[in-house]
């Protein structure tokens, strides 16, 4: 009798758990950080797809809701990578894929699992580093509660067809470990196929005049950067680079921005990133 | 991890050698072990993606103990790396599971990982399948007590595996089935056997979404009906789960429903069998963002007849669970020994046809469109079918001993395949039918040679393919055999290729090593509905496994 005392105790408690949502099923936290002259953490996304990904319009559509809730301090860009990403005739022939993507590709192990998905911070969530859209959300806004460790303020110019970069990188506290910076340059808003299943983002099966946002082009300095610091940065201390490399004449140079990161060798967790317009 | 795996196997070597330096006086162990590892050539012909480490490995080894009423075991894996086609997250080593049971009388209690299954599977089914790479089990305790004959009660709680750690959810559940033949002396010879059960599940996970308000605990019930009658089977269930939205479903709140209804009549000679089946957003995982095959609750299985030959599983179907509606219809017939259509020996006849539908979903109002995620997503009225056509199976078998030593099966199949809703990217619906013969000739001293002939034909996806296999077998032991698979219909010529194997397999007792060596082209390997993809190969896998 006291085991069945039990179980009908066990079952009323488990009975008893749910949680019905009235709507509104959405928040109404904007996010955005309106202080301008203090240094903020930012998040790093690398979203992984392809233009022939016919789920990706969705799941792009709520990172770009990401973006409008916080703003500045989500920098993402779009790695073409992997079997949805390789070009085809008649009508997806622009290949976006590039070393830096496929090499970034291959070291997380992304789109083996599946397409899409993005790292944020590079960083575990909830055990996965390669995460799915509906985990973007909480890992961003937890990763956006650390407290800055590092100021990275960014100066691109464009120089005939070369991109120049100097940049100043400022702990904010002491840092141990060896840390790598690394340099990527994106450009926002091409136009062109795009698979899709969701009429509520546009036309299916294709979008024709899609808009790729922050596509990968290329690394500054290497897929994985270089070594910024190692063991150990201070306060006191500041540190400059500049790097330089070609403009493919394909791009538009207009909409091209650089972003650069800092992150960590041994975890591969990104502590800051910072994006700026080139031109 | 390393400290426990090194425990562990002290354990199992101190229980090992006291077991049987006492004469198997301390209890029996079991155990099985599995390895399987391919070396990978590369193959951009076939699209065989490039593998750095050149060889990949799966090892499995499963050990319990029993004494008594007390059981214990646990499993050991090995991924260096996962083979192609399993989830790269299985990586490394590591015990996947471990778990204790005591069972006296009408009482049962496991803690650790456990399986588990409520009725059908509808809500709750925590199963491992190694060939999907899927291992669900509840790392927990569960309870499981018959308080009089024909009632049973089950309870657990715990997280399921992920990879070599758990979910982030706590998944909770209880099940009660009651049979009125064990309880109730006057029913117990009664041709009529009824038994009905009711489950209900929840799952707890925390809420740290920025956009969306998420339901932390989502709970879920079902209902089923057993009844048998003579030669008349029937099974019923039905699930409902509240909001949950999800990554599967695209973050909608809409409500959940499963409804499966299925009879069977059987007799000697004659079967027939009818199912049917509706689901509409009934995914149910213990972490909402989990995607693929990993962290599911629940088990949806599909209508639909797994294949055997190659060609004829070129086009298998995978549950829909965001929203289906199934039926599958099979009679079996044995036409009588001599006779003039039966023969000699009599042939056996099977007929099955399976088609899948998406739901009829309409939009909430005006300004939400169908799916709209932070939204119910749609409204679907229970009895109505979806325009859109997910999947179809007509096919028809026979099998037949044309003398003493030959026997002959002969199928055709025709199948419509959506690749856009089964596999997620853009592509024209498959029309696909396929003719297979096979001949399996006996020969002396338990030899024999079995011969494939196969051939697939359609105007879409890859065009038409032809199969052909011969494989020469030694009762028990030995088996060789050699087969092409060629995609000869391809439109694009420089993609009419040949997928040659070869393979051999020995038994011995109760192991076996199986080696092939080929080519195998991309696909999906699908389980009760529940699939994985391939990616394109080539190379030498060898498989063996041993029972002890």
């Amino acid at each position: 009798m006291k085991k069945t005392i039990l179980l009908f105790i066990a079952i009323s408690a488990i009975i008893s758990s749910c949680d019905v949502i009235e709507p509104p099923y959405t928040t109404t936290n904007t996010g955005q950080d309106t202080t301008t002259n203090q240094v903020v953490q930012k998040v790093y996304v690398e979203y992984f797809t392809g233009h022939k990904c016919i789920n990706c319009p969705t799941e792009a559509a709520q990172l770009k809701a990401l973006k409008s809730i916080y703003g500045d301090k989500l920098v993402f860009i779009s790695i073409h990578s992997g079997a949805f990403a390789t070009p085809s005739a008649p009508n997806y022939l622009v290949d976006y894929r590039t070393i830096t993507g496929n090499e970034l590709d291959a070291n997380f192990d992304v789109t083996t699992i599946s397409v899409p998905n993005s790292l944020v911070n590079r960083k575990q969530y909830e055990g996965d580093v390669v995460l799915p859209s509906a985990a973007w959300g909480g890992a961003i806004a937890a990763e956006l509660l650390r407290m800055p460790q590092a100021a990275i303020c960014l100066n691109p110019t464009l120089s005939g067809n070369s991109i120049e970069l100097k940049a100043g990188i400022k702990p904010l506290a002491q840092i141990e470990g060896t840390f790598m910076i690394s340099a990527y340059i994106v450009e926002d808003s091409i136009m062109s196929w795009q698979k899709n299943n969701n009429i509520e983002i546009g036309p299916t099966p294709d979008i024709t005049d899609y808009y790729h946002r922050y596509v990968l082009r290329t690394s500054m300095n290497g897929t994985f950067g270089d070594t910024l610091f190692c063991p150990v940065a201070m306060p006191t201390d500041s540190f400059n680079i500049n790097y330089s490399t070609p403009a493919d004449p394909t791009w538009n140079t207009s909409k091209l921005y650089v972003v650069c990161f800092i992150y960590n060798k041994e975890t591969d967790e990104v502590l800051q990133v910072e994006m700026k317009k080139i031109k | 991890m390393k400290r426990l795996l090194t425990v562990s196997i002290c354990l199992l070597t101190l229980i090992t050698s006291t077991v049987f330096a006492q004469e198997q006086k301390m209890g029996e162990i079991r155990g099985d072990f599995q390895t399987d590892f391919q070396l990978y050539q590369e193959d951009s012909l076939i699209g065989a993606p490039p593998v750095p480490e050149k060889f990949l490995m799966n090892g499995y080894l499963n050990l319990s103990y029993t004494k008594g009423d007390f059981s214990a075991g646990m499993r050991y894996e090995a991924y260096y790396n996962a083979l192609l086609g399993f989830d790269p997250r299985y990586k490394g080593n590591g015990i996947a599971s471990r778990w204790a049971s005591y069972k006296h009388k009408d009482f049962e209690i496991t803690a650790g990982n456990f399986y588990e299954q409520f009725g059908g599977g509808t809500l709750l089914r925590s199963y491992e399948d190694r060939s999907l790479g899927i291992d669900n089990s509840i790392d927990g305790f569960k309870i499981i007590y018959s308080p009089v004959s024909g009632i049973y009660l089950k309870g657990l709680v715990g997280q399921h595996r992920y990879f070599f750690d758990k979910g982030q959810g706590i998944v909770r559940g209880a099940d009660a089935e009651i049979n009125l033949n064990e309880m109730f002396e006057k029913w117990k010879d009664k041709s009529l056997r009824l038994t009905f059960g009711g489950s209900f599940v929840s799952k707890y996970q925390t809420d740290k979404d920025p956009i969306y308000n998420l339901p932390e605990n989502v709970g879920a019930f079902a209902g089923r009906v057993t009844m048998q009658y003579k030669k008349i089977n029937m099974f019923s269930e039905y699930a409902y789960k509240i909001n949950d939205p999800s990554a599967i479903n695209k973050q909608i709140y809409k409500d959940g429903q499963a409804l499966f209804l299925s009879g069977s009549y059987s007799t000697k000679g004659f079967s027939a069998l009818l199912s049917l089946k509706r689901i509409d957003n009934m995914n149910f995982r213990s972490d909402r963002t989990a995607t693929g095959n990993m962290l599911q609750i629940n088990y949806l299985p599909s209508l639909t007849r797994p294949h055997a030959y190659s060609l004829s599983a070129f086009y298998p179907y995978a549950t829909q669970a965001n929203g289906e509606t199934a039926v599958q219809g099979q009679v079996t017939y044995k036409i009588p020994k001599n006779t003039k259509l039966g023969g000699k020996y009599g042939t056996d006849i099977t007929l099955n046809f399976s088609r899948v539908h998406d739901i009829q979903r309409n939009a909430i109002n005006d300004t939400i469109s169908i799916g709209q995620s932070g939204t119910l997503g749609y409204t679907s009225p229970f009895l109505k079918i979806g325009d859109e056509l997910f999947f179809q199976d007509f096919n028809l078998a026979f099998g037949r001993r044309l003398n003493k030593n030959l026997r002959l099966i002969a199928e055709y199949v025709y199948i419509v395949y959506n690749p856009e809703v089964i596999e997620g990217h853009a592509g024209n619906m498959v029309h696909a039918h396929t003719g297979v013969l096979d001949l399996t000739l006996k020969l002396k001293n338990k030899k024999s040679i079995r011969c494939e002939l196969q051939h697939l034909y359609t105007e879409q996806d890859e065009g038409n393919w032809a199969m052909a296999l011969i494989e020469f077998a030694v009762a028990p032991k030995w088996s060789f055999g050699v087969q092409d698979i060629y995609n000869y219909g391809n439109s694009n010529s420089d993609k009419r290729l040949h997928y040659y194997l070869l393979s051999f397999s020995y038994t011995h007792n109760s192991s076996r090593m199986a080696i092939s060596y080929g080519k195998q082209r991309e696909g999906i390997v699908c389980v009760g509905g529940v699939c994985r993809n391939v990616p394109a190969s080539n190379g030498l896998l060898v498989s063996v496994t041993t029972n002890f």
